[in-house]
């Protein structure tokens, strides 16, 4: 058997689903979301039905199941008697008053009568609000209307369904799946068809307005048609898809609940966001000179990046403001964005040190995405991680637990034999030799030793431990690749050797940021 | 366990519903990560459990002990999802469970870790709700116990039935403890 030197204990820990800590978080995030989007529905449809359902006799389930079969028994024979006859006339009535909010009125055929809750409107018929007052229809499909103040509308039958002619006014539309038929909203400037959604239309003199809550409607003017997506807000006039503010619709009695349908996703791509920041002007050039090291960095009122790829710019570009973005973190890109280098430099405009990195970040996006041709989405996504965990106790602390100067938290590089200087608490020297690296250091917090180790590592660290305090550094690891073996078997590997200074790296997944290349073109140089 | 922030999505949310589900759903979605093995599905049991209480009175067992029976809730509610997911893959490809030897370390990796799930499945409610206290969220015998209103006894005989009967479905030698 393959795995027959584990037991069943071992296998179960090694082997049993975990998730990380943001994992879990952002499930927690999703997942809270929806259920408040299906919070905001409910309450809509129960405010809706509430009236309706407490107006219900309650049945007797053997009555009610009783009644149902005689009801089927009656449709049957009536079906068999009537098949040879002509369609029964429509049904008169199209719609039943569910609220009212002041006063509202019926006209048909000139006649006109004071409506109360429960009435029933019949086809052809006019309902008109007062000012300061509001309505609700239940329509027989399962439809409801809020109509607001100083509003007109007539109820029709159309040949698929139901049209609501708005004369003047707003209404909000909760529809109900209408099946084979469409519910249809006429003002004298645009014609709405839906399916089954939420939206709004409003009717002027000047002209008229849609917009969607929830679903998807056709708005026609004229022999122009557009399709209407939640949140999107159209006026007949300029018959350009705008946004719909909830301002709009925040004089309906179920205003939260809709306004809640219209909110946005928790996270916006930051590919959406409006007017990014763009440097002044920027030139770029091939660098031939064959050298793998380069960087990027601030220089006055210019960031200058030398010998960089394109994946090393979208890195500085789209790394998050806690932690990197590793080269694992770019997905897709064709073999030149790791190799072919270029030197850059680009006018921040304003003194580089008084411009926020996010804002020279965004900068470098804006770049790529002229000068690269660079289309990229951010995602998030699981990936393999190291955990770094602290072992039993953890690390030494230091003696001084007082933080050294951050600006003294610097590696110094050694060859070995060179003469170690004297480092500053919170900096680390670092000897390497052919076979190994010893690193050494005081008061160093663990921080620090992320850094360190992320240069080592293919995963991202994440800093489990918990731990806030000041440690010193002093062991030696030895080199897991290379053209060289270790000839000093003594020497631990890297993560052998840290579990000597308390801590351990882990194995795990989490869910981290990632670029998705979708398209990219060599700049042109100038 | 690591504590994670959520941030406040929403206002005016259900209080106590908002509360109940900030509580209780690392918990909830670990153990059902821990039966499923997919997070796909740890996520939708999530959902589903706290979906069927949205707008609703709380039953009285959540009232009396929200954590334990929104614990238990998950577990079946994982259990079903892994009956309804054997029930599709033997329709689909009958010889999907049997073993496939692979050199490839995640491969085999996955292979085992497919194998794991199908036995932890295959294990009745009760088995699954101590195995995951165990194994996913680390308790101790003592925790377990206490969690489930058990003696230490029964949930150590629980423990070793159900390494037991894993053993066997994976057709795994050398169990020792």
């Amino acid at each position: 058997m393959r795995h027959h030197r584990k037991t069943i204990d071992e296998i179960l820990k090694e082997h049993v689903s975990r998730a990380s800590s943001e994992e879990v978080a952002s499930v927690g995030e999703r997942v809270l979301y929806r259920l408040h989007h299906a919070t905001a529905r409910q309450s809509l449809y129960e405010e809706s039905t509430r009236e309706i359902v407490a107006q219900r006799p309650v049945w007797n389930r053997r009555w009610a199941v009783l009644a149902a079969v005689l009801g089927v028994i009656m449709a049957i024979v009536f079906s068999r008697i009537s098949w040879r006859k002509p369609s029964s006339p429509v049904e008169s009535h199209v719609a039943v008053v569910e609220f009212i909010d002041g006063a509202l009125r019926g006209v048909q055929k000139e006649q006109h009568r004071v409506m109360q809750v429960n009435d029933t409107l019949e086809v052809g018929e006019s309902v008109r609000t007062g000012s300061g007052a509001g309505a609700g229809l239940a329509l027989s499909d399962g439809s409801r209307i809020e109509i607001r103040a100083e509003s007109e509308l007539t109820l029709e039958r159309a040949n698929d369904g139901t049209r609501i002619r708005l004369g003047h006014g707003s209404i909000i539309v909760n529809a109900t799946k209408q099946g084979a038929g469409h519910l249809y909203v006429e003002t004298r400037h645009i014609n709405v068809s839906v399916i089954g959604t939420i939206f709004f239309v409003s009717a002027a003199e000047s002209g008229s307005e849609a917009g969607v809550i929830e679903g998807e409607v056709r708005v026609r003017r004229g022999e122009s048609e557009v399709s209407l997506s939640p949140g999107e807000h159209i006026f007949s006039g300029s018959f350009v898809k705008e946004r719909l503010f909830p301002e709009t619709i925040a004089w309906s009695r179920n205003a939260r609940a809709l306004i809640a349908l219209l909110a946005p996703p928790v996270q916006t791509p930051p590919s959406a966001r409006p007017q990014r920041p763009s440097f002044e002007v920027a030139s770029i050039r091939k660098n031939p000179s064959g050298s793998t090291n380069g960087g990027i960095r601030p220089r006055g009122d210019r960031l200058v990046a030398t010998n960089v790829t394109a994946k090393m710019l979208m890195a500085y570009a789209y790394k998050p403001k806690q932690g990197q973005l590793l080269k694992a973190q770019i997905i897709g890109g064709p073999g030149w964005t790791e190799t072919d280098r270029f030197d850059i430099e680009a006018k921040i405009g304003t003194g580089a040190s008084s411009t926020p990195v996010e804002q020279i970040q965004a900068m470098v996006v804006s770049l790529l995405e002229e000068r690269f041709r660079l289309k990229a989405v951010l995602e998030t996504r699981e990936l393999p991680v190291y955990n770094l965990v602290l072992v039993k106790n953890g690390p030494k602390l230091s003696a001084d637990q007082t933080p050294g100067d951050p600006r003294q938290a610097f590696v110094e590089f050694v060859s070995e034999g060179e003469t170690i200087p004297a480092l500053p608490r919170g900096a680390v020297v670092m000897v390497e030799s052919p076979y190994g690296t010893t690193l050494t250091g005081t008061a160093i917090p663990v921080s620090m030793l992320v850094t360190l180790l992320q240069g080592r590592s293919d995963r991202i660290i994440l800093d489990k431990t918990g731990f806030n305090g000041f440690f010193d550094l002093d062991f030696r690891f030895a080199k897991d690749s290379g053209a060289i073996a270790p000839t000093d078997m003594t020497i631990p590997f890297l993560f052998t050797a840290i579990q000597e200074i308390g801590f351990k790296l882990e194995p795990a997944k989490a869910a981290l940021p990632v670029v998705i290349v979708d398209k990219v073109e060599k700049p042109t140089e100038n | 366990m690591p504590t994670v922030t959520l941030p406040s999505v929403t206002s005016g949310f259900n209080q106590e519903f908002d509360e109940l589900f900030r509580q209780h759903y690392q918990l909830m979605y670990r153990t059902a990560l821990g039966v499923t093995g997919s997070s796909e599905d740890a996520e939708d049991v999530l959902q589903t459990i706290f979906l069927r209480l949205l707008g609703r009175e709380f039953p009285p067992d959540l009232k009396k002990n929200p954590r334990g029976y929104l614990y238990r809730a998950a577990v079946n509610a994982s259990l079903n999802v892994m009956r309804s997911r054997r029930r599709t893959m033997q329709i689909v490809d009958p010889d999907n469970l049997s073993a496939v030897v692979s050199s490839d370390e995640s491969e085999r990796h996955q292979e085992i870790q497919s194998q794991l799930i199908d036995a932890i499945s295959r294990l009745n409610t009760g088995a699954v709700e101590i195995l995951m206290l165990r194994y996913v969220h680390n308790y101790s015998y003592a925790e377990i116990a206490r969690t489930l209103g058990m003696s230490q006894g029964a949930i150590a005989v629980s423990l070793y039935r159900s390494r037991a009967r894993i053993k066997k479905l994976m057709r795994v030698s050398g169990e020792k403890g």
